[in-house]
């Protein structure tokens, strides 16, 4: 029952360890293909681009270049409006000039490293290149996608060019523009924009890759053993970074400014709040309060973002990072300080490294948004998240893991503490029967004793007494010892073990009375039939019915003069008994005046004792002697009905 | 003594009183001849060698050697002479197990001196009586039915195996018939009930020494 889960978590386990240095290889040898290339170009392009750094800026709604009699300005790129132009929201031109020497008349390229506004329009003196972000949606500058142009030799002359960038956008959105590579294409896109984009784009497809495989793999391990809820929420961080990593480079085109800025900031901190959990759980520090207070800002952070739809944005991205950032820090600090006073597993530290990346990788976003870093800067966040994650993974692989282990010890140590119980229980199970069987044993020899005494001792007693009187014939203690006899067979035969079977204990009754019957030349009918198997037959019963019988023969042969006996025994009509009938022709006798008085007497209590029932039907005129009824039931007659003979 | 000669008997009893009683009533019929008397069982095997008698009276509690091997002795190298078993009431197992090696009948230890020499004359006449328990014994040891009250486990289907009309006799005596009833309520003569209880002794007999070591040692009777 628990093992084919545990083999699936073990399979699991061994892939994720697998996978675990497999995603680090594929980061690595992607990383060195990347620099082998770039080396390889650089080397061949003789003349590198220019970085621009340098441009005049004129505030201007002018759907082409200002001309130069325009109120331009100098100013330095890259141009952080958030700095340079606080709260300012329009379009803004900007001039580049740059140099192409008189022979190097072919195909240039314009490199910025993102788009960095709502929208931009390039032109290459008076000749428009192209147009960015055209859809009007200001979040297209969350694109962290490099952009490149390409110039055509024609659109260049000798000597001095110009570039006119024309940028429409809002300084709380941090637009403004970016610095400006121009150079031969091919040197342009080598050594500027391939580079970035790997950097950028294709890492973090990949690291959104791997995330998603981190995540689903997680899911699929805690789906085949829920008992520990980090690897869940370590699959939901996980599955969650992934989306955001994907959201960075496609981000949806939603026209509804309430709906995109709710789904955008919940997209951006959908990964934050799963991974704070996670930590907060790794860390030992589950707190069913902080986790809610944390999903609260969260929802609060969302709702906030659908409310002010657009204006406030840019604030409210400021405080969750900074809150964030803030948090992490916290957690960071306790953990370190965790650390620094005891030792733990290799884990720990770990994770702490990881943290400490997360910490600066945010911490360089947050200046880069915050404009207290470089403009161009790469945005970090995607490979922080990456690292930590991975961190986490192995504390939260290895914790399950160990978990499993101590479970399986734990279940080995309960199967053979159950053995031990089991063994226990047998033996005092043992006991018990043992006891029982004694008990029974000692009941059943107090049982015949009792027998032997009442019956056979006070025979033997009285017949003694009458031997010391001297006063007996020595027919009347030859009949006594005989009878003596008798009893004592029927008590010995009564613990021979029948199964059930009546008509063998009949049987057996007559075999004793044989020698009895045939010295009284009496004849005998016997009648009895195949009867079914009766349960109660205990040697109790079945002595009961013994002395009854035999007292009734020798009573039919002694006393009445019967020349006939008939012995019959049937089940009753209503099947509910079986009825034994001996019948015989002698002489009757009255209840009232019989001397055997006493023994109806006790043939009736004894009966009655065994649960059976006796009827005596007989006259002292006619011919028809006397009828003897015993009646056996089928079944065991209930508890109650019985006098307690026998007490547990 | 008019008729032949008379059956002459052996008892081997090693309980003195027993055996004086047992004498005495032999002793008291003309017909049987007392011809020994033996306190041991090997005394016993080797008196019997030199004149086995016609009927040998075996106690099973002899202080030498086992009852049981003088049986069967007996039964195996004097085929004439019939053993019956002197036996306490009580004691069917054992009977039974007498029954197995060899022996044709028995005789109660307490019985009345008249029944002794009764059931002598019985068991030449054809077998002694079989008591319905020890019926009922045979039955299950010999037979184990689908149906009827016989807890016994079940033999192997071989030749010792009893037929549906020993069954019936076995059955009809273990409910208290005698063997004349029994011949009247199955329609088959006397002495063909006789016939078939030899047979089934001798299936006894066959069973048991198939199974006797084992059922000994399962039963402790020896």
């Amino acid at each position: 029952m628990i093992r084919t889960p545990i083999c699936g978590r073990r399979a699991l386990h061994a892939l994720l360890r697998c996978l675990t240095p497999l995603w680090l290889a594929a980061l690595l040898v992607t990383a060195d293909a990347h620099a082998q290339f770039t080396t390889l170009n650089a080397a061949a392009t003789t003349a590198p681009p220019v970085t621009l750094t340098r441009a005049d800026a004129v505030v201007s709604a002018s759907p082409v270049p200002p001309p130069d009699s325009a109120d331009w300005q100098p100013i330095a790129l890259p141009d952080n409006w958030y700095r340079s132009r606080p709260g300012f929201r329009g379009t803004v031109w900007y001039r580049i000039a740059f140099t192409v020497p008189p022979k190097g008349l072919f195909t240039h390229a314009v490199y910025l490293p993102r788009n960095s506004a709502t929208q931009m329009t390039l032109w290459v003196n008076a000749d428009r290149l192209s147009v960015s972000g055209a859809y009007g949606d200001p979040r297209l500058t969350e694109l962290q996608r490099p952009l490149i142009y390409t110039l055509p030799a024609l659109m260049l002359q000798p000597g001095t060019n110009h570039i006119y960038v024309q940028v429409k956008g809002e300084a709380d959105f941090r637009h403004g523009l970016t610095r400006i590579t121009v150079g031969y294409g091919a040197g342009v896109r080598h050594d500027h924009y391939e580079p970035r984009y790997d950097l950028q784009v294709t890492s973090t497809a990949i690291v959104g890759s791997l995330l998603l495989l981190a995540g689903v793999l997680a899911l699929l391990l805690w789906r085949a053993d829920r008992r520990d809820p980090v690897l869940f929420w370590f699959g939901m961080t996980a599955l969650a970074s992934s989306v955001w990593s994907v959201h960075q480079l496609w981000p949806p085109d939603i026209a509804n400014t309430a709906l995109r800025d709710v789904t955008l900031f919940g997209l951006k901190y959908l990964y934050a709040t799963p991974l704070l959990v996670v930590c907060l759980r790794v860390g030992r520090l589950r707190n069913a309060k902080g986790e809610a207070l944390l999903w609260a800002l969260y929802l609060a952070g969302c709702g906030a973002a659908a409310l002010v739809a657009g204006e406030v944005y840019p604030a409210l991205a400021t405080a969750a990072l900074t809150l964030y950032v803030g948090l992490f820090a916290t957690f960071l600090g306790w953990l370190s300080w965790r650390l620094l006073h005891r030792t733990h597993p290799w884990r720990a530290y770990l994770l702490a490294v990881a943290m400490g990346a997360v910490m600066v990788v945010h911490g360089l976003d947050l200046a880069r948004w915050l404009g207290y870093a470089d403009y161009d800067n790469l945005l970090l966040t995607p490979y922080g998240t990456f690292f930590l994650i991975l961190a986490l993974g192995a504390t939260v692989i290895a914790r399950h893991v160990q978990a499993v282990e101590r479970l399986d010890r734990s279940n080995r140590t309960l199967e053979l503490e159950v053995a031990a119980k089991v063994h226990e229980i047998e033996q005092s199970y043992g006991r018990m029967q043992a006891m029982m069987r004694e008990q029974a044993v000692l009941r059943e020899r107090q049982r015949i004793m009792g027998d032997m005494h009442d019956g056979l001792g006070s025979s033997l007693v009285s017949m003694l007494a009458l031997v010391q009187s001297g006063r007996v014939a020595a027919e009347e203690i030859e009949r006594r010892l005989n009878a003596s006899i008798i009893e004592l067979r029927a008590i010995v035969d009564s613990l021979e073990p029948v199964d059930g079977d009546l008509a063998a204990v009949l049987g057996n009754v007559r075999y004793r009375m044989r020698a009895a019957l045939e010295q009284s030349g009496a004849r005998v009918v016997w009648n009895v039939d195949d009867l079914p198997r009766l349960e109660h037959l205990t040697p109790q019963v079945i002595l009961s019915i013994e002395r009854i019988l035999l007292e009734v023969l020798s009573n039919a042969l002694q006393h009445s003069g019967a020349s006939t006996i008939s012995f019959d025994a049937h089940v009753s009509t209503n099947g509910n008994d079986v009825v034994i009938r001996v019948a015989d022709d002698g002489s009757g006798f009255d209840r009232a005046t019989n001397g055997s008085g006493r023994g109806l007497r006790s043939m009736n209590e004894r009966a009655r004792r065994a649960g059976l029932s006796v009827d005596i039907a007989s006259t002292t005129d006619g011919r028809k002697g006397t009828v003897v009824t015993l009646t056996v039931p089928m079944r065991a007659p209930a508890a109650a009905d019985l006098p307690a003979t026998v007490t547990a | 003594m008019s008729g032949g000669v008379a059956l002459t008997v052996a008892i081997v009893e090693d309980d003195d009183e027993t055996a004086k009683r047992i004498a005495a009533s032999i002793t008291a019929r003309p017909e049987l001849a007392l011809i020994a008397c033996y306190a041991t069982g090997k005394a016993a095997i080797a008196g019997i060698s030199g004149r086995a008698p016609d009927v040998l009276l075996v106690d099973l509690g002899l202080p030498d050697i086992p009852g049981l091997d003088v049986i069967r002795h007996a039964a195996q190298h004097y085929p004439d002479c019939d053993v019956l078993v002197i036996s306490i009431f009580g004691d069917e197992e054992h009977v039974l197990a007498a029954l197995q090696a060899g022996a044709r009948g028995y005789l109660l230890k307490g019985a009345l001196t008249r029944d002794i020499a009764l059931d002598v004359q019985e068991l030449r006449n054809g077998g002694s009586p079989l008591s319905p328990i020890i019926a009922r014994r045979v039955l299950a040891r010999l037979h184990a039915p689908a149906t009827g009250p016989v807890p016994e486990p079940a033999p192997d289907k071989t030749t010792e195996e009893l037929t549906a009309r020993e069954i019936d006799i076995l059955r009809t005596i273990a409910r208290g018939f005698s063997y004349a009833e029994t011949a009247a309520l199955l329609k088959i003569s006397v002495q063909t009930v006789h016939t078939h209880l030899k047979r089934i002794y001798r299936k006894l007999a066959v069973h048991s020494k198939t199974e006797a070591i084992f059922e000994a040692d399962q039963r402790r009777l020896l």
